[in-house]
């Protein structure tokens, strides 16, 4: 595209600056000279996506090669959607203005399952068939990454290949795959026929699903995946990579614009040491590796030159576990902190000492204090391997409010396995307990309702049903004597049916985009009497993905794919 | 630590970076002076700021080339080598355009701001409008001599309040290339947005403004 073209758009759409492409560390490479075209992509607003690390990580490993560039694209917005499509002028990627169809490989991040509306949107504003076997070489190679991917099977048929795990490492034998390839073949068939999409199955890690046919049971229960033919995997082991050596970007995009996360990222460690058993990110990212104190502060201060940012997360699934934590803040400060640089720790553990670090770094003003107890009963916690005690987490609160907070953010989950009235009302009585103890202290209460997710101890369990889980939020809006957001609970069910659903949903997918879904996860556009709709036309009940319980021996639509390392260990 | 130097740096806006906002735009600075590695002061108290001020807000989209930002300095700096080293931390379509020394103490030029001026183009608003007709340089004379006959001209200003705006037009020229200069007083710091002004001076919808250019040029003290 022109850039006088965009330049007649741009007067007509909201935040116009999400569109522009000149954040500071931009990479503009010569496009002719790049042998492999790779544009990413964010499935929802740019706000939201350049606050994702990986991304960032990805964009920095593909533009280093000298062979490959790598640009970005984030789901427009509704504004310029429609100018878009009236005008006739095909989605194009920040950088260099290119339509999405002339890169040869799309790359997704699936962070969540609402967002699968929005990859289909995004191919469509590209002129790009929506199914895999509707495209032929002239394509770009479609692939997706990230949590997601830990059940890819709703997207099967419109996504060439996943990835599971970390991408750093295989990216880049991706991209090596696709030039072995590119060159072999003629330029009309250049990255499809089955051969390519052999040779990339055989990459560890990746995951081809049109090598794959599902076979049903007349209950509707997976009989067996077949592979067709010789020479793809049985099963997929997701791809850990090294932290000590891994790549990390040293000059990390700046937005000019403001954004959901806008400090600099600091990935201290992957992985979680604890195994509460009803969480996937820990399965997702573990096994649990620290990334070197030496190798952080190398980066850190690298980077805080490079991005010029006056604040850095310590980003992790749980920071202060990091080894050494007091220390390396210590340390940190000292190297920084007079240079007027802070510190910010998100996911806080509700414990002693988490709080005294939060504390030392002092960022009282600035952001509040969030917990996730998750369970309002010890023994509630306890079974979901929350491993905290009534009396700790008052402590932690009282020494919380000693330290000058006023307002903390609390997370509760319900329908959680084995909940009773009881756990509910030990919600109640412990926020209760805790205000007479500090009348002046104020509480963000988060309700969620909880959603059994593949890979992990409850992946066989049911989801509690709606109409009760209604109730119990409700119950708790009432009651609770503090500021309660729930979320909608009829949009955990949805993430429910599509993070444990198979690959017959894909025509779901596609019907409720044609219906006008998108933007799901956001409260105001997710519809979901036209998602109900979207099922019934189908004709698939979504109830049967929600609500039944499975059997052990049952085949899971996610059952070939490891995230675990050890089988057996699964169900430990 | 105290201040020892102040300086005022003038910089053009111009291009995409049109559409980055005010505050967005004070973000980018800091992260360019911090980057530029120039001593610049600090706030006291618990979240300590970069001691400085911008010139008043410029509406999104405008191109601008007066903008300035005064700046407190712990160390004294060298002028001329402080330019480049700024720029080069600077993104696309902002331009330092001159950086001179301050009295350390002394009114910020804001509070000294009594006109604005600014060039208002219309050539591509006649190119690709959707107004009818082929406009000429004598009816947009015509039309602004009617508006500046006028002894009152109420707007809706941005708080949603009806303001008499007419005495705050100083003046309003047709010049060459289609371009309108038009001066504005600033009263008590409220700078009334230019382009409500254009849109009742021309009679056409905001959507047909998308395609006339403003630009800042200047402030005055008188």
């Amino acid at each position: 595209m022109e850039k006088t073209v965009l330049e007649d758009i741009l007067p007509f759409v909201s935040k116009p600056g999400r569109y522009l492409g000149n954040e500071w560390n931009v990479i503009h490479k010569d496009w002719e000279r790049a042998q492999v075209k790779v544009v990413l992509c964010y499935p929802d607003i740019y706000e939201l996506g350049m606050s994702n690390l990986g991304l960032q990580i990805l964009y920095s490993i593909i533009n280093q090669r000298q062979d490959s560039l790598a640009e970005r694209v984030y789901a427009p917005g509704l504004d310029i959607e429609e100018i878009l499509k009236d005008r006739g002028i095909p989605l194009f990627s920040l950088e260099s203005k290119k339509p999405l169809k002339d890169f040869d490989i799309i790359g997704f991040t699936l962070q969540h399952e609402l967002s699968y509306t929005n990859v289909l949107n995004i191919l469509n504003l590209a002129n790009i068939p929506l199914r895999s076997r509707n495209r032929n070489g002239k394509f770009p190679l479609i692939i997706a990454g990230g949590p997601s991917v830990s059940n890819p099977e709703p997207l099967a048929d419109f996504i060439d290949a996943f990835v599971l795990g970390d991408g750093e490492e295989v990216i880049e034998e991706i991209i090596e795959t696709y030039k072995k390839w590119s060159s072999r073949l003629q330029s009309a068939f250049r990255n499809k026929g089955n051969g390519f999409l052999k040779a990339l199955a055989k990459i560890p890690g990746v995951y081809v699903p049109s090598l794959y046919e599902v076979n049903y049971k007349e209950d509707g229960t997976i009989q067996r995946m077949e592979r067709k033919g010789d020479g793809i995997p049985e099963r997929i082991d997701k791809r850990v990579v090294d932290l000590e050596t891994s790549h990390y970007p040293l000059a990390p995009l700046v937005p000019l614009i403001d954004i959901s996360q806008n400090r600099l990222n600091l990935e201290i460690q992957r992985g979680c040491p604890h195994s509460c058993r009803f969480c996937q990110s820990q399965v997702v990212y573990g096994p649990c590796r620290v990334r070197p104190k030496k190798r952080l502060l190398e980066i850190a201060e690298v980077s805080l030159k490079s991005t010029g940012y006056d604040e850095m997360s310590l980003t992790s699934l749980s920071s202060t576990d990091y080894p050494g934590i007091e220390e390396f803040i210590g340390e940190f400060l000292d190297c920084f902190g007079k240079n007027h640089t802070s510190i910010s720790l998100p996911s806080l553990r509700p414990d002693k000492f988490s709080l005294a670090l939060a504390i030392r770094i002092r960022k009282i003003r600035k952001t509040g204090l969030t917990f996730a107890p998750e369970a309002g009963s010890e023994r509630l916690r306890k079974l979901i391997g929350k491993k905290i005690s009534d009396e700790e987490f008052a402590s932690t609160i009282s020494q919380a409010y000693n330290a000058g907070w006023r307002l903390v953010k609390l997370y509760f989950m319900i329908g959680l396995p084995t909940e009773e009235e009881e756990d509910i009302e030990a919600i109640i009585r412990l926020v209760k307990e805790l205000k007479k103890r500090h009348k002046n202290l104020n509480f963000n209460i988060t309700i969620a309702p909880f959603v059994p997710k593949p890979h992990t101890s409850f992946q066989l369990l049911p989801m509690e049903k709606l109409t009760e889980l209604r109730r119990k939020k409700d119950y708790l809006s009432r009651r609770l004597p503090a500021q309660v957001k729930g979320h909608i609970v009829e949009s955990s069910f949805l993430e429910a049916v599509f993070s444990r659903g198979d690959r017959r949903l894909g025509m779901v997918l596609e019907k409720a985009w044609e219906m006008g879904c998108k933007f799901d996860q956001w409260k105001e556009h997710f519809r979901f009497p036209v998602w109900q709709e979207a099922f019934s036309k189908c004709s698939i009940d979504p109830d049967f993905y929600v609500y039944r319980k499975r059997d052990s021996e049952e085949i899971l639509p996610w059952s070939h794919l490891e995230f675990w390392g050890h089988p057996n260990s699964r169900m430990a | 630590m105290n201040s020892v130097q102040r300086v005022r740096i003038e910089y053009s806006k111009k291009g995409p970076i049109r559409y980055i906002g005010h505050l967005d735009l004070i973000h980018t600075f800091f992260r360019a002076l911090k980057r530029a590695n120039l001593p610049v002061s600090y706030t006291q108290g618990f979240n300590p700021r970069i001691k400085c001020s911008f010139s008043p807000a410029l509406p999104l989209g405008f191109a601008s080339e007066a903008e300035y930002i005064e700046l407190y300095l712990d160390k004294k700096i060298d002028i001329s080598s402080s330019i480049g080293n700024l720029q080069k931390e600077l993104p696309q379509g902002l331009t330092v355009r001159d950086m001179e020394k301050l009295p350390l103490f002394g009114k910020s030029n804001n509070v000294k701001i009594k006109t604005v001026t600014y060039r208002i183009n219309l050539q591509q608003f006649f190119g690709k409008s959707t107004v009818p007709g082929q406009a000429s340089k004598e009816d947009i004379e015509g039309k602004i001599r009617n508006f500046l006959d006028k002894e009152e001209i109420f707007l809706i200003n941005k708080k949603g309040r009806r303001v008499n705006i007419r005495p705050l037009i100083l003046s309003i020229e047709m010049e060459k290339d289609w371009n309108i200069r038009l001066l504005l007083k600033v009263r008590g710091g409220f700078n009334f947005n230019p382009r409500i002004i254009i849109k009742t001076l021309l009679g056409v919808e905001k959507k047909d403004l998308a395609f006339v250019e403003f630009t800042r040029e200047k402030f005055l003290f008188w």
